[in-house]
């Protein structure tokens, strides 16, 4: 059977994302369990919205938008709810002479207290690299917005770490 | 140890901790699966899931009678092509805003519980108060009275996808089809002079079948003999486009006649149709230009906007013709330059030349919340009810940040959020005129703990006041 060619470009499109996609996914949520789901459903959400897509060479931010907002509403959903806690889960047990184990927590604790917007701030500026610019465009918010949540998280962080330097 | 220093050692400290302890593990297959299937049932069977928005490439209004033609017209988004049409006058002068009597929507029984409705989606635009959906496991319907009452559609051409239905009126209609063969590639369109009884088919064009190319097409009819094709190819890797062609019927497209090269339009875009013989292409290969023709699709005008520049891509949401040559657009220009993704702030530009040079009039204002700026990249479907009153769709998140309405009454100046209208996720919305519009959305279904929530049965909701209220077509 043939198929609207312009779907399956963009299947094309979609499926070049998708691991980079679930990889961001698991890192804002930390959750297997809701990085599956948010990956579908933000994949899900893309497919619906596809004729919104007027620049194939911006597929990046564009679907970069998709996923945080999905990311943003299951952790949005899971602290109203009580079902996952938002802390990092450590990874594997890699030595790391440069750091104590104490700081470390003191990190994951940190961020496990910062609400969603603040959470996902911090992890796209500082886990996926992605510029001031880059953050705006997939929180569809001023890139002054992005600072200010940016100061503001690590600011509300300092406390918790200061004790540990 | 003083605050900045603080602050650049914690920022290191963050990227190295966050780095070593996010260890994200690979795409599980399951997740991989799922998403293969999201694609495949959007693909192949657009009118049964949540996904599926049809193929909605130049659906337009038909003239209501030629004293009827319209004046102003709405272009819904670059994507999506249904055109709304305004209040008008066959003179082609400016018309005053339509009133917002705010008289009650279609008598609709209540809305069906959401887990019980069938997945609905829109299909079809045409003249009077024709419509055409289609309802999973039930069929194509179609309604002559704005959506009160629906009836089964005779019969649709076999198509791979949802038809890509084109009704001028109640009677007549097209389809194109792209059909991809073992040696070539079939452009055809269907066309049908009895209310879809009856279909009749024409190849247009069959090139050659290659590896790595894509072929795709959009038909359009300024009456019921004159037509247009455009056929595109495009290299399936880069998504970039070539061979553009025009094809052109004066025998209501039972014959095709080839006119040499035609506007590229690109993947994923369409020409949107102000009237039946005004539209309008965004140019994948020229930027800073947007592309209009005037005499339905025969001859095209690529222009330049005076603020478009290198590294900006023009990107036209709605234009309005004021009278016969006299038009105003409404465009957006994102950057295509790497690292910088933040859009311009969306401008009207005017033209008194039938779109060969523009004018620019002023910045269309932002939205009093701050939660969700009218000027960021999440305003679709804008549709002009009036010379000065457009109506769009605002994108949101999630079942506490749904879709919306938003709308100007001063030309885009300033604009304001439309009461709630009973959906959460919108894909687009269309409009016979300034009070009867239909629109495509979906309801949020969430399981008994509230704490899985997904976009779920696809559903149709009717307005015939404006948009000030909106009712689910049961089905």
């Amino acid at each position: 059977m043939a198929i609207d060619p312009n779907d399956e470009a963009f299947a094309t499109l979609t499926r070049r994302h998708l691991d980079s996609a679930y990889r961001l996914a698991w890192a804002i949520l930390t959750d297997t369990g809701d990085a599956d789901d948010a990956t579908q459903d933000a994949f899900a959400l893309a497919w619906r919205n596809r004729r919104s897509l007027r620049d194939p060479a911006r597929f990046d931010a564009w679907f970069g938008r998709i996923l945080v907002n999905v990311c943003r509403q299951r952790l949005r959903q899971r602290s109203r709810h009580q079902i996952q806690p938002l802390d990092i889960e450590i990874g594997p047990a890699i030595a790391d002479a440069s750091q104590s184990t104490s700081e470390r927590d003191a990190i994951s604790r940190a961020m496990a207290r910062l609400d969603a917007d603040h959470r996902i701030v911090i992890v796209l500026r500082y886990w996926a690299d992605l510029t001031i610019d880059e953050i705006a465009a997939r929180l569809d918010m001023p890139p002054g917005t992005v600072k200010s949540r940016l100061h503001y998280a690590l600011r509300s962080m300092r406390p918790k770490l200061e004790d540990h330097r | 140890m003083n605050d900045t220093d603080f602050d650049r050692d914690l920022e290191a400290d963050l990227r190295s901790e966050l780095r070593r302890s996010i260890v994200p593990p690979p795409t599980p297959e399951y997740v991989r699966a799922r998403v293969e299937r999201i694609a495949t049932r959007a693909i192949e069977e657009p009118r049964r899931g949540p996904i599926s928005l049809a193929a909605w490439r130049g659906q337009r209004s038909g003239v209501m009678g030629l004293a009827a033609v319209v004046a102003i017209v709405a272009i819904i988004g670059a994507g999506l092509a249904w055109r709304g049409v305004g209040p008008g006058n066959g003179a082609g002068r400016p018309v005053a805003p339509p009133t917002l009597p705010g008289t009650p929507g279609p008598s609709f029984p209540p809305a069906p519980d959401a887990a019980s409705s069938k997945s609905v989606t829109m299909s079809a635009w045409a003249g009077g108060l024709t419509g055409i959906i289609s309802v999973a496991d039930v069929g194509m319907r179609i309604t002559h009275d704005g959506g009160v009452t629906w009836s089964a559609l005779a019969s649709a051409p076999a198509h791979p996808t949802d038809p890509d239905f084109d009704f001028l009126d109640a009677t007549h209609g097209f389809v194109s089809s792209v059909d991809v063969g073992a040696t070539n590639t079939s452009v055809s369109v269907y066309r049908t002079s009895d209310g879809a009884r009856t279909w009749q088919v024409a190849q247009v064009t069959a090139p050659p079948t290659e590896a790595g190319w894509q072929v795709d097409a959009s038909s359009h009819f300024s009456d019921a003999s004159h037509g247009i094709v455009l056929v595109t190819r495009f290299q399936s890797d880069t998504l970039q486009t070539q061979e553009c062609q025009l094809f052109t019927t004066d025998d209501g497209g039972a014959g095709w006649t080839g006119k040499g090269a035609g506007p590229c339009l690109g993947v994923f875009t369409w020409p949107n149709w102000s009237t039946l013989q005004t539209g309008f292409i965004s140019s994948p290969t020229d930027p800073s230009s947007v592309i209009t023709t005037v005499d339905g699709g025969r001859t095209w005008l690529a222009s330049e906007l005076p603020d478009a520049s290198s590294g900006w891509r023009v990107v036209p949401q709605l234009l309005i013709v004021d009278r016969p040559g006299q038009l105003r657009l409404l465009a957006s220009m994102t950057p295509t330059t790497n690292g910088q993704y933040t859009p311009r702030t969306p401008a009207v530009y005017s033209s008194s030349d039938g779109g060969a040079t523009w004018t620019k009039e002023y910045e269309i204002g932002s939205i009093a919340d701050a939660t969700r700026n009218i000027l960021g990249l999440s305003v679709y479907s804008v549709s002009a009810l009036g010379p000065d009153r457009w109506l769009a769709l605002q994108q949101g998140s999630g079942i506490e940040n749904a879709d919306r309405l938003v709308q100007t009454l001063d030309a885009g100046r300033t604009w304001s959020v439309m009461p709630s209208s009973g959906f959460t996720r919108a894909d687009g919305m269309g409009w016979w005129d300034a009070r009867h519009g239909m629109l495509q959305g979906m309801q949020w279904v969430c399981n008994a703990s509230g704490s899985s929530c997904g976009s779920d049965h696809a559903t149709v909701f009717m307005t015939n006041d404006g948009g000030l209220t909106w009712h689910q077509v049961p089905f």
